[in-house]
């Protein structure tokens, strides 16, 4: 300031002119200069921060455009219906499948259609873009001969050999508060609905600059008119920069942020991309704890059909929904939406969209939303994905990339296990008398896997599948009781030279020292022992004295060893007390140990998850088939025709009342004492199907394996149409007619006996009988 | 309470009802001894009656001659040749993906565990190779097929032991 101030206050000697006028005049040009200083300082610091605000604007709004703009949930999806000649479907369970995923029945071509003509089905698929490679959308004409497929032609009439549905979206893996969307692209828009879009939201989205200074100056006026903050006068980009960039306020600041970003957003990207932008962005509505955003994932919302197929009465109640999500709901105010539809439509017809025809056509069409509204749920399969994922992948990439899930889990079979569940429930209560709170408080859980690959395709948490809370099937673990049985009577048959299915055993009453100094002594189900009986009859009538005999012969330590190949991982302490089951297991852990019995001898890992997929349709990774040789497939031959004894005269033997007799079944029930827990565990040609009852609190209940569980699984069985157990015998076996009272080979067929397979090394300790038939 | 006269001229429809339905649901009970409804079924409370055993084809006890496992269906088949060309292609993980795609539609034919095995192979995973190739000589191959398995299994077992 003093240097300065130092010119100006010393008087020039050479001017004699008046000093006051001077002076003025120098002050006042003096006080000119500073302001027009001051002004260009502050322009330029206010130019500067009002660039350096743009930058940062404009590296935000192409960091955010150009980058995944949002975090997208893992979608999971069920396995693929395969369809092939030869192969055994029936056309309820086609149509149901279709029924799940949209599509339409009608004489209209296109992908998503079907008709049934006669015995025929016309299914114009969709085409998917699976990990393997593309399915192509393809016009199927399928034929059947009974249940099974017998002919399958393209739209030219060429035979095909085999074809894939796309896979039905079973649930995703996403934040408990989250937003969800299935981003679309361009092509997947269906014609008219951009117009429709923006006929209603911002018919000169084309031609202006982010902004719209008329729809400003009208928004002005209404909030002048209104007296309040009423209407933004927003442009589709302002709407979108608002969702994208700025929080929820409605204050002049947000504004003042959003002109410029739109503007901005304007300048830098093509409108179209703009559209798509807002497109896959928009809210939609809340389904419980997801927010469903974009129009790709409202279509299958609103309507179970992918956006392409919806017509134009369908994507105009998307448009006019957008207005108040939670006003226009179609779900909870369908007349208020459809009025709002109507709208659109009107507006359409005044922009040149619609004809007067297709207007009218169009309002004379009903809402046309999906049953239920919402994509089903399968929370207990999807909690055993989410289990696997979380154990191998960061939860923060699952819950926002976008990947895509493939797992093994089947529709049409959980279909049958739900109906199963349906059906047997009231069975249960007028065959045992139960009372319909007892009844209530029954709970259930149910695994099914395919017994040659070990996939998982089908489980119930609870009694109420649909009921998302806490899931039985993976963390109810209780006793096994009798299910145990075959890990015991399969470390005899591995001994061949000492035992076999006529070896005899006894089943009395034993009396184990326990380390506490006490007894235990175990009885019979029925209190009774049945003195000296086949290891056959032991095994089919569960018999627990026969059992724990044989058991302390082999040895506690052997008995674990095969629970444990069988594949059954946890710790075990080897108490006598575990050959009747005193294992906690869960019925997931049941499954695994059944699984190596029903493949003869292979254990096969449970299989949940098939691949994993990338946004962009990559594959990640993907689980093979893995097996191993665990047990001679002799021993497992000789228990798996015990198991089917089981199911024939022993205890399972209830399953016949529901399956037809030619129809081989193998399997074992398991109850717990006080019947707290009723088990049933078995295997057709094709199922494995594990399934457990009882009460939460672990109380008495009042069914045993085989008048609880076992009514559900011999009701699933049956349900499937369950093909017959195969059991080719193995090399190594040969069968002889035997006297099962006395444990002796005859020499010829008798009324009394049974044809027995047996073991190359068992023979040579099995008395023949002279005596010829008696 | 309801007295017996009253039940008899009301509820008789009701119970024939009952009972018709009882007999649409139950269809295979004829070898019960007792009625599902009215008594609570005790496993174990059977006297030493004889066991029903499961029945070998016409009753025969000689070893049969296995019928040979019958051939995928054209499918699996079409999965199989597809398999092979991307084998050819060196693309041994999709030649997987595709065999287990076979495996699916026809789960017991020896031939395409054989292929799975070779291709597990190919991959450098001799012991998974060597379990393949097991279980389809468990699965009643014909004698080319077991010829090739049981090569297909030294293979693993020198790779294995190297």
């Amino acid at each position: 300031m003093s240097r300065q101030a130092t010119p100006v206050s010393r008087p020039p000697h050479k001017d004699p002119s008046p000093k006051k006028g001077w002076r003025k005049r120098i002050r006042k040009r003096y006080w000119l200069g500073s302001l027009l200083i001051l002004l260009i300082v502050v322009a330029l610091v206010i130019g500067f921060f009002t660039w350096r605000t743009l930058q940062r604007m404009d590296a935000r709004i192409q960091e955010v455009f150009e980058g995944q703009k949002w975090s997208i949930a893992a979608r999971v999806y069920a396995r693929p219906l395969e369809l092939y000649v030869g192969q055994n479907l029936s056309r309820d369970d086609l149509a149901h499948e279709l029924g799940l995923l949209g599509y339409r029945r009608s004489e209209q071509f296109g992908p998503g259609h079907f008709d049934e003509l006669g015995d025929r089905f016309t299914v114009h698929t969709r085409g998917f873009k699976f990990p393997d490679g593309n399915e192509p959308t393809t016009r199927l004409t399928l034929s059947w001969n009974g249940e099974t497929i017998s002919d399958m032609r393209d739209a030219d009439g060429q035979e095909l050999a085999i074809a894939r549905l796309e896979p039905v979206l079973i649930g995703r893996i996403s934040p408990a508060q989250s937003e969800d969307r299935l981003l679309v692209s361009d092509d997947e828009l269906p014609e008219g609905l951009k117009q429709a879009l923006l006929s209603v939201e911002d018919p000169a989205f084309y031609d202006h600059y982010g902004i719209s200074i008329r729809g400003i100056l009208r928004a002005v006026w209404v909030n002048i008119r209104e007296g309040r903050y009423a209407q933004g006068g927003s442009t589709l980009t302002q709407q979108l920069v608002k969702n994208l960039f700025l929080t929820e306020e409605r204050s002049l600041k947000r504004k003042l942020t959003e002109w410029p970003m739109a503007m901005l957003l304007d300048y830098r990207y093509e409108k179209d991309e703009i559209l798509l932008a807002y497109i896959n962005e928009v809210f939609f509505a809340q389904d419980s704890k997801r927010a469903v955003h974009g129009f790709g994932l409202a279509s299958l919302y609103f309507f179970s059909r992918p956006l392409r197929e919806l017509r134009t009465h369908e994507y105009a109640l998307l448009v006019g929904i957008l207005k108040g999500p939670s006003y226009y709901n179609p779900l909870r105010h369908p007349e208020r939406a459809q009025r709002r539809r109507d709208l659109v439509l009107t507006l359409m017809h005044k922009h040149n969209v619609l004809d007067d025809a297709q207007l009218a056509a169009s309002k004379k069409e009903p809402l046309g939303l999906a049953q239920g509204g919402a994509v089903r749920q399968q929370p207990a399969y999807l909690d055993l994905v989410r289990r696997q994922l979380v154990d191998e992948y960061d939860i923060n990439d699952l819950q926002r990339n976008g990947l895509a899930i493939h797992t093994n889990f089947d529709p049409l079979v959980q279909r049958r296990l739900e109906e199963a569940v349906a059906t047997a429930y009231p069975r249960i209560q007028t065959q045992q008398l139960v009372d319909d709170e007892r009844l209530q408080e029954l709970e259930t859980a149910a695994v099914v896997s395919s017994v040659d690959t070990g996939e998982v395709v089908a489980m119930i948490g609870a009694r109420e599948p649909r009921y998302a809370g806490f899931n039985r099937a993976l963390d109810a673990r209780r006793a096994i009781g009798s299910l145990i049985k075959p890990a015991v009577f399969l470390t005899a048959l591995e001994q061949p030279e000492s035992y076999h299915l006529a070896s005899r055993v006894k089943d009395e009453p034993v009396s184990i020292e326990q380390p506490d100094g006490g007894y235990w002594e175990p009885e019979n189900f029925t209190g009774k022992s049945l003195g000296e009986v086949s290891l056959l009859r032991a095994l089919s009538k569960s018999l627990n004295q026969a059992t724990v005999n044989i058991g302390m012969e082999l040895g506690v330590e052997e008995v674990l060893k095969t629970v444990e190949r069988l594949g059954y991982e946890g710790e075990i302490a080897p108490l006598p007390s575990i050959l009747l089951g005193a294992i906690e297991m869960a019925p997931i852990d049941v499954l695994a140990m059944y699984q190596t019995i029903a493949g003869n001898g292979y254990r096969m890992p449970r299989r949940v998850i098939r691949s994993i997929q990338a946004l962009n349709g990559e594959q990640l990774k993907r689980y093979p088939l893995e097996l191993e040789k665990r047990f001679d497939a002799a021993a497992i031959f000789e228990l798996q025709f015990a198991m089917q004894t089981v199911m024939r005269s022993g205890t399972g033997r209830r399953a016949y009342w529901y399956n037809p007799p030619e129809v081989a079944l193998a399997g074992k029930t398991g109850t717990t004492n006080d019947q707290r827990d009723s088990w049933f565990a078995g295997f057709g040609g094709e199922h494995l199907a594990v399934v457990w009852m009882g009460r939460d609190d672990n109380g008495a209940t009042p069914v045993t394996g085989s008048s609880g569980a076992l009514e559900i699984w011999s009701a699933f069985m049956a349900g499937v149409g369950e093909q017959s157990l195969q059991s080719r015998e193995p090399a190594g076996i040969s069968y002889h007619w035997t006297d099962l009272e006395r444990g002796k080979l005859l020499p010829e067929r008798c009324s009394s006996v049974v044809a027995l397979p047996y073991q190359q090394a068992s023979l040579a300790i099995i008395e023949e009988s002279k005596v010829w038939c008696r | 309470m309801v007295s017996m006269k009253q039940l008899a001229t009301r509820g008789l429809p009701l119970v024939a009802a009952l009972a018709l339905s009882a007999c649409t649901i139950v269809p295979y009970d004829q070898v019960q001894t007792t009625s599902p409804a009215s008594e609570q079924v005790k496993p174990d409370s059977e006297p030493q009656e004889a066991l029903v055993v499961p029945q070998r084809p016409e009753g025969q006890i000689q070893s049969s001659k296995l019928e040979p496992t019958p051939a995928s269906l054209p499918a699996a088949q079409r999965m199989r040749q597809l398999a092979t060309a991307q084998g050819e292609k060196g693309e041994y993980r999709a030649a997987v993906a595709l065999l287990e795609r076979a495996l699916r539609i026809s789960p017991r034919d020896p031939e395409t565990y054989y292929e799975l095995a070779r291709n597990h192979l190919l991959l450098e995973n001799p012991s998974q190779a060597l379990q393949l190739a097991q279980r389809g000589l468990s699965l009643n191959p014909s004698p080319d097929q077991r010829t090739r398995l049981e090569d297909l299994v030294e293979q693993c077992r020198q790779q294995l032991t190297a």
